[in-house]
């Protein structure tokens, strides 16, 4: 893409009052003398596209002046316009092309500037007929808008103002002013300065070598505010880190009085507090259920894992003071004791009874004394009877033989007897003699007899009487000892048949064991509370330390919490970024170094070329460009044949000639790569004799070619030159005063 | 957006897009590295390098908010 000065329109600046000028070369050279305003027109341009910017940024030129005076005298308005015909862009599609002319207007009044860029396009259908190859004088616009009527034409014009234009001239491929200076234009001696300083030097040999996009895209990576921010991060995090293991450190300290307290109580702790805790929970639940079990309490479901373990065992002691006050866990026992006591005592008196008893008859068989009574009770009663019956017979025959004798007495003497031939008396004396015979022997022993019969079955009957008393006795005492070990056996609840008097033994010992116990248990559970109590104490103070080891846990290993991980994340993403920042840096630097190298030769000649014509002699093949330094930071310097820095001992006017040489070369290549170029010189002869002013000559003339030249200078050799080379002259008249700058017919 | 600058060869930003293609887009801010890139020195680029900066800043707000977040979990604030 051209970049052509098509016209310049200027009022009221500095030394203008009014100018219009068209260029209709590209080779444009404006001659006058001195203060004929040459320097001013191509101020002018300058101005036009950057205005106050120049004030800010340039050490010489305008600025150079002490109050950057551009209104002319006498004028409230400074107005400058500058037409450029862009000709076509590279084509958008196979068939159209587009060129563009531009009219950029800078106005100054009352010390606001305005601009205002108005933007002209034409489209053409190209296809149909060859593109049109129109000498460099004539504008690819004009030649647009007289192309044949078969190619379409689309015309189009756009404003821009302030800000606004300003964008677009960047979009278009306009120089901001700092590659303005290093590579649109040289005024008089500025670039010589310039490649003086080291510094600048490079950076100024960098631009000439085309390596200003890469190095500017590097310097704007490595100079963004925000991938110095990147790097605070580590900051952050550095603060973040410090600040944790402090609290760390406070967190340990804080523990530290618990930790003590629970270690004087045998606890030993470590770590682990919730290991601890855990323990704790399963000896508490253990003790208190057994706790319960002596005093026949139910347990609670609650398990050793439960929250209202603790609150349980808090409330269990009044539960279990109040227990033992009522006795209730006793008193069954002492009934069942007192019950089984005087059960045993009743057995063992029934028993002891029941023994004594039968002990009285010497453990003889009482049945057969019984039964041996009987037989002799019988045998006595026989004998009674017979005695008695025999007594009887002889009281009887007594009696009858008394009857008889009183019946023989009355008749005694004088009768015999009736039943017999017995005398009477005989008879008589016979009864008196039986009678006597029995009262006196007969009856008494039968009496006696009688009697001892009778006391016989008395004293029989008697023992029998005793003897069956005796039985009866025992059977009672048997029946009350085995009611009485039945009952044992009931209290006892063991089957009949075993000695229950030794159970009972068994039992009452046991009970009286149960009931030692239990007073034993009674004694102790005060201390058997407090050690409940204890062990709660113990429980509740490691779960709170399970608490604070937990959050200390949480803070010993901050990976487990969310925001650790969020953290990190948005860590690592800003490391990516700042990541790709260096490494997109690193890319910058290494393609600006590639740049380099591709071209440097390529450069290098375009600047001999330009060198030799200026220089005219040999002694152009004595400098060349040289790069040094690596990626990171390259240098460019211009060394002679030696390899050292020509600069420092070239005299004047090959300081001239290579800052020229670099200008050019750098314009040509810009040109090459289809970017916009185009040379302003001002007084560009300075400090060189005629033959090297029209060695420079030619190679404005060489570069015109290439690019659109403006060219001040005084009349001379080098406008001759350029004058018998076709150049456009324009000619200034004198300093004409107030009259200002004007153009000579 | 501006065309191209052919002040950077169209080769160097081929290379560069095949270089984010190799390692995928992460941030936006390559995007806008890019557009840096194509119009180095335009109004656009300025735009881009504001997008850059906006881009980071806002990781770097999100890791200050993250910190934060961080600090008062592990009770540092």
């Amino acid at each position: 893409m051209t970049m052509r000065f098509c016209r310049l329109e200027a009022k009221g600046f500095r030394g203008i009052v009014a100018l219009d000028i068209t260029f209709a070369n590209d080779l444009v050279v404006v001659e006058g003398e001195n203060g004929s305003g040459k320097s001013s027109m191509l101020q002018a341009i300058e101005w036009c596209l950057f205005g106050s910017e120049i004030a800010s940024k340039s050490k010489s030129g305008i600025a150079a002046r002490v109050d950057f005076e551009v209104l002319h005298r006498g004028t409230s308005v400074t107005e400058v316009a500058v037409t450029f015909d862009l000709g076509a862009d590279e084509p958008t599609t196979d068939e159209t092309e587009t060129q563009r002319r531009l009219t950029l207007r800078r106005q100054l009044e009352n010390k606001t500037e305005k601009l205002h860029l108005i933007e002209a396009s034409i489209t053409t259908d190209i296809t149909p007929t060859p593109k049109v190859a129109g000498p460099l004088q004539r504008s690819l616009f004009d030649e647009v808008a007289t192309a044949t009527p078969r190619r379409r034409s689309t015309s189009r014009s756009e404003d821009y103002l302030d800000e606004d234009a300003v964008l677009r001239l960047r979009e278009l491929g306009f120089p901001d002013f700092d590659e303005w200076r290093r590579s649109f234009c040289q005024y008089q001696e500025d670039p010589r300065h310039a490649i003086l300083e080291s510094k600048d030097r490079s950076t100024l040999l960098a631009s000439m070598l085309g390596l200003d996009a890469w190095t500017d895209l590097r310097a704007r990576i490595e100079g963004l505010r925000a991938r110095r921010t990147l790097a605070e991060l580590d900051a952050i995090e550095a603060d973040l880190g410090a600040d944790y293991e402090r609290s760390l450190q406070r967190g340990h300290d804080g523990t530290s009085n618990l930790r003590a307290r629970l270690e004087s109580q045998g606890v030993v702790l470590d770590a682990a507090a919730v290991v601890l805790a855990a323990q704790a929970r399963r000896r508490l639940l253990d003790k208190a259920t057994s706790l319960c079990r002596a005093f026949e309490i139910d347990p609670t479901t609650i398990d050793d894992e439960s929250p209202e373990l603790l609150a349980w065992t808090r409330s269990l002691p009044s539960t279990l003071r109040a227990k033992a006050q009522g006795e209730q866990a006793t008193r069954a026992v002492l009934e069942r004791r007192e019950a089984l006591a005087e059960a045993a005592r009743r057995a063992r008196k029934a028993r002891a009874d029941f023994e004594r008893l039968r002990a009285t008859d010497n453990g003889l068989a009482l049945d057969a004394t019984i039964e041996g009574l009987e037989a002799k009770l019988t045998t006595a009663q026989a004998r009674a009877a017979t005695t008695k019956a025999a007594l009887q017979r002889e009281d009887a025959r007594v009696a009858l033989l008394r009857e008889a004798r009183a019946y023989l007495r009355e008749r005694e003497a004088t009768e015999a007897c009736p039943l017999c031939d017995h005398a009477a008396p005989d008879l008589a004396l016979r009864i008196e003699r039986e009678l006597d015979a029995l009262g006196n022997v007969r009856m008494v022993e039968l009496r006696a007899a009688a009697d001892d019969a009778l006391q016989q079955v008395a004293r029989v009957s008697e023992q029998l009487a005793a003897a069956r008393k005796h039985a009866s006795e025992l059977e009672a005492l048997r029946r009350a000892r085995d009611d009485s070990r039945a009952r044992l056996h009931a209290l006892l609840g063991t089957p009949q048949g075993r000695d229950a008097l030794d159970e009972v033994d068994v039992e009452l010992r046991r009970i009286e064991d149960e009931l030692a116990t239990r007073r034993s248990r009674m004694d102790h559970l005060e201390a058997d509370l407090v050690s409940l109590r204890e062990e709660g104490d113990v429980l509740q103070d490691l779960e709170r330390l399970a608490i604070v080891e937990a959050g200390h846990e949480a803070q010993a290993d901050p990976d487990v919490l969310p925001s650790h991980a969020a953290f990190e994340a948005a860590l690592d993403r800003a490391a990516e970024v700042l990541t790709d920042l260096e490494a997109l840096a690193r890319f910058a630097r290494e393609e600006e170094a590639a740049a380099s190298r591709d071209r440097l030769a390529e450069v290098e000649r375009d600047f001999g070329r330009y060198l030799a014509l200026v220089l005219t002699d040999d002694g152009a093949a004595r400098y060349r460009i040289q790069g040094k330094g690596t990626a990171q930071n390259l240098r460019y310097d211009v060394v002679d044949a030696s390899g050292k820095s020509a600069l420092a001992i070239a005299n004047q006017a090959s300081l001239s000639a290579l800052s020229f040489a670099l200008l050019f070369s750098r314009a040509e290549a810009r040109s090459d790569e289809g970017r916009l170029a185009a040379v302003l010189l001002d007084d560009p002869c300075q400090s060189l004799d005629d033959a090297r002013a029209r060695g420079l000559a030619r190679a404005v003339v060489e570069l015109s070619k290439a690019c659109p030249l403006i060219v001040a200078a005084p009349p001379g050799g080098f406008v001759e030159e350029l004058r018998q080379h076709g150049a456009q002259v324009v000619a200034l008249a004198p300093n004409q005063g107030e009259g200002g700058v004007e153009l000579l017919p | 957006m501006g065309k191209p600058q052919p002040g950077i060869a169209t080769d160097a930003l081929e290379r560069l897009r095949a270089h984010i293609r190799r390692h995928g887009v992460r941030v936006e801010a390559r995007l806008a590295l890019l557009d840096l890139l194509q119009s180095t020195k335009t109004a656009s680029s300025q735009t881009a390098a504001t997008d850059i900066e906006d881009d980071i800043e806002d990781h770097v707000r999100a890791v200050r908010a993250a910190d934060e977040a961080l600090r008062r979990d592990l009770g540092l604030r």
